[in-house]
């Protein structure tokens, strides 16, 4: 046996992952992903809890090694939380207008709907102010010109635990609306080796996260709840 | 960096160089994931299917042309009407005491199961089809009795990583409009249905082709008995429950 052969699975996967083209690797990170997301929804309840812990502790813990030497340590995904000092109010009642605007032409992505490219939002986006913001956090990053308007604004609209594609891997996501204040809908984070972390977001209130590399969910709207976001995507260099 | 080996290969590859434990933790990592990727159908999705099936498949342990799909269907000469009868008043004893589990009820075998379930007949027409295929003397009879009951597409475990699925019941309302099945679903997003005849039988690898059973409807009930079997000379202790 090899040194390497003799390393954990976790670390077998992130020095495969080093080997792969960037297609392979995002193939890689989309099956430890599935995987992930499959034990979080309750799949092979058939085996043990420990069997299952496992596989599950092994594919959380895998996801942000696929970016080894390219990423800030990883805790839990989480680079920002908080009112952002680059939106403006008026930043914010513009983009909630154009959301609204676009409503209309938003397509259902798995079980929410999403408008992308609306014209400022895509502006917005390539803000200097947001590149520096982020650039004194996790070191340099280029916009991938990726904003997408998000609607989970009819009952049971959700997403299920999944990592982002690497177009969103750096996601800066914003909260437009969520009524009414009674919220049953939230989002939810699965770093590795940690409890989930539940996050409800304010009005104008932004998470950073690395969104390809922690699992994460949008639990089910209810009936009379609405929720909109805007997302812009960022990448590492 | 340009790679010129597929990820399933590497996948298989790095299966091989790694610790029992961690091969069987690797395993339920592609089955999970195959599982789960089947109904999406974005072109992202197709190639995570292709990479973790080429994976499984390279791993899969039975020497077959093609592990996809069915490697027998029908119904065999070893079941005689005799036996299915006893069976089908078997699974009636032991349906009483079965218990809920991951969208069905799952009863053990019984006498008669498991007198199948190691004959020679039965280990001879699973040979006939993989060759030097093992029984594991386990046989469990499930039943598909609530509205919506089923179950999604997944791999199985080493148990029953080569399955013989026996169909004993399958009871529909008169107004069905559709019926439940076995689905196999295939790496580049095709599926094939079974609607399985009482009697019928098939013989599939169930730890490399990802397979479902589309829920039951109002009144409708469906009584399956299925036998594992496992690679010759294979650790006996992952393939016992």
């Amino acid at each position: 046996m090899t040194q390497a052969d003799s390393l954990p699975l976790v670390e077998r996967f992130g020095r495969l992952s080093a080997e792969l083209t960037a297609a392979e690797r995002e193939n890689l990170k989309l099956m430890l992903s599935m995987a992930a997301g499959g034990l979080l929804v309750g799949h092979a309840r058939q085996l043990s809890d420990a069997l299952r812990q496992e596989a599950l502790e092994t594919a959380q813990r895998s996801l942000p090694k696929l970016h080894d030497g390219k990423r800030p340590a990883f805790t839990t995904g989480i680079v920002f939380r908080g009112r952002a000092p680059f939106f403006t109010d008026a930043d914010l009642a513009a983009m909630d207008e154009e959301s609204l605007a676009n409503r209309h032409r938003a397509e259902r992505f798995h079980d929410h709907y999403v408008t992308s490219g609306a014209p400022l939002a895509r502006e917005m986006a390539l803000s200097s102010d947001i590149n520096a913001f982020l650039g004194e956090r996790v070191g340099p990053v280029l916009p991938t010109y990726k904003a997408n308007y998000l609607y989970y604004d009819a009952p049971g609209l959700g997403i299920d635990p999944h990592v982002d594609k690497n177009e969103f891997a750096l996601n800066v996501l914003t909260m437009l609306e969520h009524r009414p204040d009674d919220r049953h809908s939230e989002l939810i984070l699965y770093p590795p080796d940690q409890d989930p972390v539940h996050i409800q977001l304010a009005h104008g209130e932004s998470l950073i996260f690395f969104a390809d590399s922690v699992t994460h969910q949008r639990t089910r709207t209810v009936a009379g709840e609405s929720i909109r976001l805007v997302s812009f995507g960022y990448h590492p260099i | 960096m340009t790679s010129t080996v597929s990820v399933g290969q590497r996948l298989a590859d790095l299966h091989g160089s790694l610790s029992p434990a961690e091969q069987a933790n690797l395993k339920l990592i592609l089955g999970l994931s195959a599982g789960h990727l089947v109904p999406e159908r974005d072109p992202r999705a197709l190639r995570g299917r292709v990479a973790v099936s080429e994976a499984l498949e390279l791993l899969c342990p039975y020497d077959v042309a093609d592990p996809r799909g069915a490697q027998f269907r029908g119904r065999p000469e070893l079941l005689t009407d005799e036996l299915l009868s006893a069976l089908i008043a078997e699974a009636g004893e032991v349906g009483a005491t079965a218990v809920p589990f991951d969208e069905h009820y799952l009863g053990c075998g019984g006498p008669v199961a498991d007198k199948v379930a190691t004959s020679q007949e039965l280990t001879a027409l699973v040979r006939s089809v993989v060759p030097g295929a093992q029984p594991t003397g386990v046989a469990s009879y499930l039943f598909y009795r609530d509205a919506g009951q089923g179950i999604i597409p997944h791999i199985d475990t080493d148990i029953f990583s080569l399955n013989v699925l026996m169909m004993l019941a399958h009871d529909t309302p008169a107004d069905a409009a559709s019926t439940s099945a076995l689905y196999m679903h295939y790496p580049d997003g095709s599926e094939e249905r079974f609607q399985l005849t009482p009697g019928e039988v098939v013989i599939f690898l169930a730890g490399t082709q990802a397979h479902s059973r589309t829920p039951i409807a109002e009144g409708e009930r469906v009584t399956i008995l299925t036998f594992g079997f496992m690679p010759h000379d294979a650790p006996i202790g992952n393939y016992r429950r």
